[in-house]
C-alpha cells in the first residue's frame, strides 16, 4: 500500500497490532473506522484478523477442555501421599 | 509467604488442575503425577518467595511449567523442540513479518487455514497449537497462559508479572504472530 494510505488508514504493521489489541482494549471510534477501512482494502490483514481470532478461541478452548476435564483427577491415595510428602518436607 | 497449611489446602484446591495440565503436556499419567508432586515440593521449599502478588494458582502453574520444560530438556524424545526461543530471537523473527515500508513482507505466507469451519473441533489442530506455544519465549508463555487461564484484567497480569501495559500488548501481539507462523508451516490440510 502507498504511503498516503498508510498515514490515513495505518500500515499493516500497525493494523496488525490493533487487530490483536482490540479484543481487550476497546479502540476509539476513529481507530475503529480507520482499521475497518484498512481491512476492507488489505487482504493480508483481513486474513490475519481471522486467524488471530481463531488462535484466541483455540487457546481458550484448549485450556478450558484440559483444565476442566472432570474425568481426569488425582486419586485419593495420590492426594494423601502428596499431603504427607508436603508436611514431611515442611518439617525439614 | 505461604504457610504449611496453605500449601496443604492448595493440594486439594489446585492438584487436579495442575495434574490435568501436566498430563496434557506429557501425555503420561505417571510423569504428570510426578511433576505435580515436584511442583508442590518446590512450593514448600520456595514458600517464602510467595508474596501474594500473584494468585496461588498462577504461582503454582508457573512452577509446574518450569518443571515441564526441565522434563523435556532431560528427555529429548517425542521429537519436541526442547528449548523455546529466547526474547531476542523471537523479536527478530516477528520483526521480519514486515518489510521496511511496514507492509507484510513477502516471506509471510498468505495461508487460509482459518477457512476450515471445524478447525476448533479438530484435536490435531489443538495439538499443533500446543506444540507451537512451546516455542514461545518463557516470559511470553507465562503472559499468554496467565491471560487465558484466569479471567484477570490485563492490569492485574501486568502487576503480577511485573511488566508495563505496552509491554503486555506487544507480547500478546508478537506471540500471536509467532503462533500464526508456526501454524502456517505445521498445519497442512
Amino acid at each position: 500500500m502507498s504511503n498516503l494510505i498508510h498515514i490515513a488508514f495505518y500500515s499493516c504493521k500497525t493494523a496488525s497490532e490493533l487487530i490483536d489489541i482490540r479484543y481487550e482494549k476497546p479502540l476509539s471510534i476513529s481507530e475503529n473506522i480507520r482499521l475497518r477501512i484498512h481491512l476492507s482494502m488489505c487482504k493480508q490483514c483481513l486474513q490475519y484478523s481471522k486467524q488471530s481470532k481463531i488462535i484466541d478461541d483455540a487457546i481458550q478452548k484448549m485450556l478450558r477442555n484440559e483444565l476442566e476435564n472432570p474425568t481426569r483427577i488425582l486419586d485419593s491415595e495420590k492426594v494423601k501421599s502428596l499431603i504427607d510428602k508436603v508436611s514431611e518436607t515442611n518439617k525439614k | 509467604m505461604a504457610s504449611d497449611s496453605d500449601i496443604t489446602q492448595w493440594v486439594y484446591d489446585f492438584g487436579d488442575a495442575l495434574y490435568r495440565w501436566a498430563f496434557f503436556k506429557t501425555n503420561d499419567e505417571n510423569v504428570a503425577q510426578d511433576l505435580v508432586q515436584e511442583t508442590f515440593l518446590a512450593a514448600v521449599s520456595k514458600r517464602t518467595d510467595f508474596k501474594g502478588e500473584s494468585t496461588p494458582k498462577t504461582w503454582l502453574f508457573r512452577i509446574l511449567n518450569n518443571k515441564i520444560i526441565d522434563y523435556y530438556r532431560a528427555n529429548q524424545r517425542y521429537g519436541r523442540k526442547t528449548v523455546p526461543f529466547d526474547d531476542k530471537q523471537a523479536e527478530l523473527i516477528t520483526n521480519g513479518f514486515f518489510d521496511d515500508a511496514q507492509n507484510w513482507s513477502d516471506s509471510t505466507s498468505l495461508t487460509s487455514w482459518n477457512e476450515d469451519e471445524h478447525l476448533l473441533d479438530n484435536v490435531e489442530f489443538i495439538k499443533i497449537l500446543d506444540f507451537c506455544m512451546d516455542d514461545l519465549p518463557k516470559q511470553w508463555h507465562s503472559v499468554i497462559t496467565a491471560k487465558y487461564l484466569s479471567n484477570k484484567s490485563s492490569d492485574d497480569i501486568c502487576k503480577e508479572l511485573n511488566i508495563t501495559s505496552s509491554n503486555y500488548w506487544q507480547i500478546i501481539h508478537r506471540s500471536k504472530l509467532l503462533l500464526k507462523k508456526c501454524i502456517d508451516s505445521n498445519w497442512k490440510l
